[in-house]
């Protein structure tokens, strides 16, 4: 019986660090397999409060949530600076570097020897002893974490942190400040290991490093992946797999000197093998979605933009003013000098030849590449060198030549997620979110089914996103664009790659964007598309603004014709 | 002084061997993309296969000689059996890299299930103490570093000189294009696994004769070659090396300051102070963000 209830609280153990773990992993994307690290430090900070200052299992954890939490943030700070493989390396390193201190700081942890003795918990005046009275106690806290994960996944902030997954550059330009929801998403997965840490240590009473090891989070990834990246169920189920399925051995009598090393073999095998044939575990991310209906129309709001008033025609101040804009590569100059403006409600295209800047001035104007001389100003204010998130936050939108949709996520959360001033985006309303943020959550989901009925996706709402067809995909940039309520948008090529029957529409669409305040900026090729859609033509050519006028009279440039046609 | 220059040489010895793991390493991540976690084990079967063959009664010379054919073997295996599928359904790097880590797993308890977790010594080396100017190190130490010279130099001469090497080179600026001029990427890929596999070899054979060897000598090995690549920047051959040679002499100058204990915590200080301050690596080069 003893030996069931073992078993029993190693897959609660593992269920919070699986879930904590799937916070970085699947969520977030962040593939930092340091989570031993957490775990050890919960373990060690909860120890060493009860043998040395006799403070019982609920102060432990405390203490273990804010060592790990802090821990967290100061991880959080290289691996912001690289992602993928570099991500990997370093997260290993930071592993092996707590890894020693618990092993050679002699005088606090005692290095190899370990930390005996540890009290059995007390929790009001019950005295936890027997591991049967200890599975109750894990399983409630196991499941209070899970609650907690499952809170914040399903909160404006945890859309977020799929974005970023899906796409850092598309969720900046969205307004969000990702530095931050990274160093948060690492600051709570590092507080729930700790709680597991400490729930470990009060039960089995010795603790020494070796139970921290860079292969212990290697197994907890394992756990992640095995069952499932993205969902938490996934985690739970990973957890029953990876530790029920090593007990076995106990059951084929394997000697004990290579029990350890089977055990290890096969979850290694598990994971290759899974890489293989089901890289999304056993209960992937969307195996999970419930199957709705077709979603509602949103009763009652408008099937368009809401009409913002235009701006007094008296303010000559135009929207956007770019000048002097100077930006090179190596020795390349992609911006030079470039001087123009983006008067209030209109629409106007940007031309030139391939290689002429464009996109380029599109990044410098959002932030995301700083100028090398020149200002941009927006509304009157200097904008220049401002973060891509602030720049998106003032009200200026871009979209991008390759879309950066967020792929795996649902079409409605692709528009969701880009809403401004979530207030569920912040850790401590997404946690501890009550009616108004559900009242939030419902008017900001009928404005993203209103933009999408706008752009004609609203049947196409519960789809996954990389599910649509090229067409589609382009209209959902483009209601993920207006879901941002930006009063400029910075279009780069909407119509590329659209059969011409589509380009009629997107043409329409844009122009009704127009008619209803917004001012629009449109990188395009065709030259024919820029004559019915812009009353303004700003040339490019060698990184500056070289003519600006209606249409037809650039077109009437010889001059400018064969720069364009590379005569 | 002498205890400077006695810790120099040292850092200068480790560093050559953690160069051989580094260069291999780094060859084989620069040419064919893959984050080959698993070239540690590969290099633990290096040295566990010359073991086995000098177990057999093979003469030493003949045992070093199996150990860099296993080596071979089991790195152009892993390319066969894991990598290869993966590519083909367009797996991304970081599913490859799981799969790397898993294989590293399954081969390292292999080794340990084989021949226990206990350390192996590779015995038979004629090793002699040497003393120069108060600098002490043995004739194995002499072969280390000179093996890793030449086997460094024959690979830079292999890749410049000759027709094989070009081949490479091209597929690692470009698979496309190397593929329009005509050239095998699956072949140079094998090809690639197999150089790489065989230079990592001597270098864990060479530890195995000097301080014996444990199933996840691997491990370490992979780490420390992983961090000299990124520290030298990914792409560059000699940029490993340098970045190996850095690690080697740190931590071993470290131990002037700080207890020895705390090595492979110096070698991940490296690696962040060249992360924060120069992210494409001393000698990569620099990322264009052109296009975002």
């Amino acid at each position: 019986m003893d030996y069931v209830v073992h078993v029993l609280i190693n897959i609660a153990l593992y269920a919070i660090l699986g879930v904590s773990f799937n916070l970085l992993l699947g969520y977030t994307g962040l593939f930092a397999v340091s989570h031993a690290a957490f775990f050890g430090i919960g373990a060690y900070a909860s120890a060493l409060l009860a043998l040395h200052a006799g403070l019982g299992f609920l102060w432990g954890m405390a203490l273990g949530i804010v060592v790990a939490g802090l821990v967290g943030a100061v991880i959080a700070l290289p691996a912001l600076r690289v992602s993928g493989d570099y991500l990997v390396i370093v997260s290993f390193g930071l592993q092996i570097i707590v890894f020693s201190v618990m092993l050679n700081w002699q005088d606090v942890t005692r290095g190899v020897a370990g930390l005996p003795g540890i009290p059995r918990p007390t929790l009001l005046g019950w005295k936890v002893n027997t591991p049967s009275e200890y599975l109750p106690l894990f399983l409630a806290v196991a499941a209070l974490c899970f609650l907690l994960a499952r809170r914040l996944t399903r909160s404006p902030f945890g859309r977020v942190l799929k974005a970023i997954r899906e796409d850092e550059v598309a969720t900046q330009a969205l307004g969000k400040n990702i530095t931050r929801f990274k160093v948060l998403v690492f600051v709570v997965a590092g507080a729930l290991a700790a709680v597991a840490g400490n729930l470990y240590a009060h039960y089995i009473t010795f603790i020494n490093p070796f139970s921290f090891t860079l292969e212990e989070s290697i197994f907890i990834m394992a756990v992640v992946i095995v069952g499932g990246a993205g969902n938490l169920w996934g985690s739970l189920l990973g957890a029953v797999v990876l530790v029920v399925m090593p007990e076995s051995l106990r059951f084929l009598q394997v000697p004990p000197t290579v029990s350890g090393a089977i055990r290890q073999l096969i979850y290694g095998v598990l994971l290759v093998l899974f890489m293989r044939f089901r890289p999304q575990g056993l209960w992937g991310e969307h195996a999970a979605r419930p199957a709705t209906g077709p979603p509602r129309p949103p009763g009652g709001t408008p099937a368009a933009p809401p009409a913002k008033p235009a701006r007094s025609p008296l303010s000559e101040q135009p929207l956007l003013e770019v000048s002097g804009l100077t930006k090179t590569f190596g020795g390349i100059r992609a911006l030079s000098n470039l001087s123009m403006v983006l008067p209030q409600g209109t629409i106007t295209g940007l031309i030139g030849p391939n290689g002429a800047g464009k996109t380029t001035a599109f990044n410098v104007i959002t932030g995301f590449l700083p100028a090398d001389a020149g200002v941009v100003h927006y509304r009157g204010v200097e904008i220049t060198g401002l973060a891509p998130y602030r720049v998106a936050r003032l009200g200026i939108a871009r979209s991008f030549q390759d879309l950066r949709l967020f792929q795996r996520m649902t079409v409605l959360d692709n528009v969701l997620v880009a809403r401004p001033e979530q207030s569920g985006e912040r850790l401590g309303r997404a946690l501890a979110a009550g009616a108004r943020g559900r009242r939030e959550e419902a008017v900001n989901r009928d404005a993203a089914l209103a933009y999408l009925d706008f752009v004609q996706l609203l049947p196409k709402a519960d789809e996954i996103a990389e599910n649509l067809s090229y067409a589609e995909q382009k209209l959902l940039a483009l209601a993920r664009l207006l879901a941002t309520e930006a009063e400029l948008l910075l279009l780069d090529e909407p119509t590329s790659g659209l059969a011409p029957t589509t380009v009629g529409d997107m043409l329409a669409l844009i122009r009704r964007l127009a008619d209803r305040g917004k001012t629009v900026c449109v990188i395009e090729h065709n030259l024919d598309v820029i004559k019915g859609l812009s009353e303004r033509v700003v040339f490019l050519d060698g990184g500056e603004a070289i003519a600006a006028g209606t249409p037809e009279t650039i077109m009437a440039d010889p001059r400018l014709a064969d720069l364009y046609f590379g005569r | 002084m002498d205890l400077f220059a006695q810790l120099l040489v040292n850092g200068v010895i480790a560093g050559s061997l953690y160069a051989l793991v580094a260069c291999s390493f780094g060859l084989i991540l620069g040419t064919t993309g893959t984050f080959h976690f698993a070239h540690g084990v590969v290099f633990a079967a290096g040295a566990y296969g010359a073991y086995f063959a000098a177990g057999r009664g093979l003469p030493l010379w003949a045992a070093v000689g199996v150990g860099i054919a296993g080596a071979a073997l089991v790195g152009v295996l892993i390319e066969v059996v894991v990598y290869r599928p993966l590519r083909k359904i367009s797996a991304s790097p970081l599913v490859i890299l799981i799969a790397s880590l898993g294989t590293l797993i399954v081969l390292e308890n292999a080794i340990a299930i084989g021949f226990s977790t206990d350390a192996k010594v590779l015995e038979g080396f004629p090793r002699k103490g040497v003393i120069i100017g108060g600098v002490g190190f043995t004739t194995l130490h002499v072969t280390m570093v000179a093996v890793s010279l030449v086997v460094f130099l024959g690979l830079l001469a292999f890749l410049h000189w000759t027709r094989t090497g070009r081949a490479i080179r091209a597929v690692a600026t470009s698979p496309e294009m190397a593929e329009i001029v005509g050239i095998d990427t699956g072949r140079v890929f094998l090809l690639v696994f197999a150089i790489g596999s065989a230079m990592a070899a001597p270098a864990a054979i060479l530890i195995m004769m000097d301080r014996g060897g444990t199933p996840d000598m691997g491990m370490e090995a992979i780490l420390i070659a992983a961090i000299a690549v990124i520290v030298g920047g990914i792409g560059s051959v000699p940029g490993a090396a340098l970045g190996a040679l850095i690690i080697g002499v740190a931590q071993n100058l470290g131990v002037m300051q700080i207890p020895s204990e705390w090595q492979a915590a110096i070698a991940f200080g490296v690696l962040l102070v060249v992360v924060i301050l120069r992210p494409h690596g001393l000698l990569g080069k620099k990322l264009k963000k052109a296009e975002i």
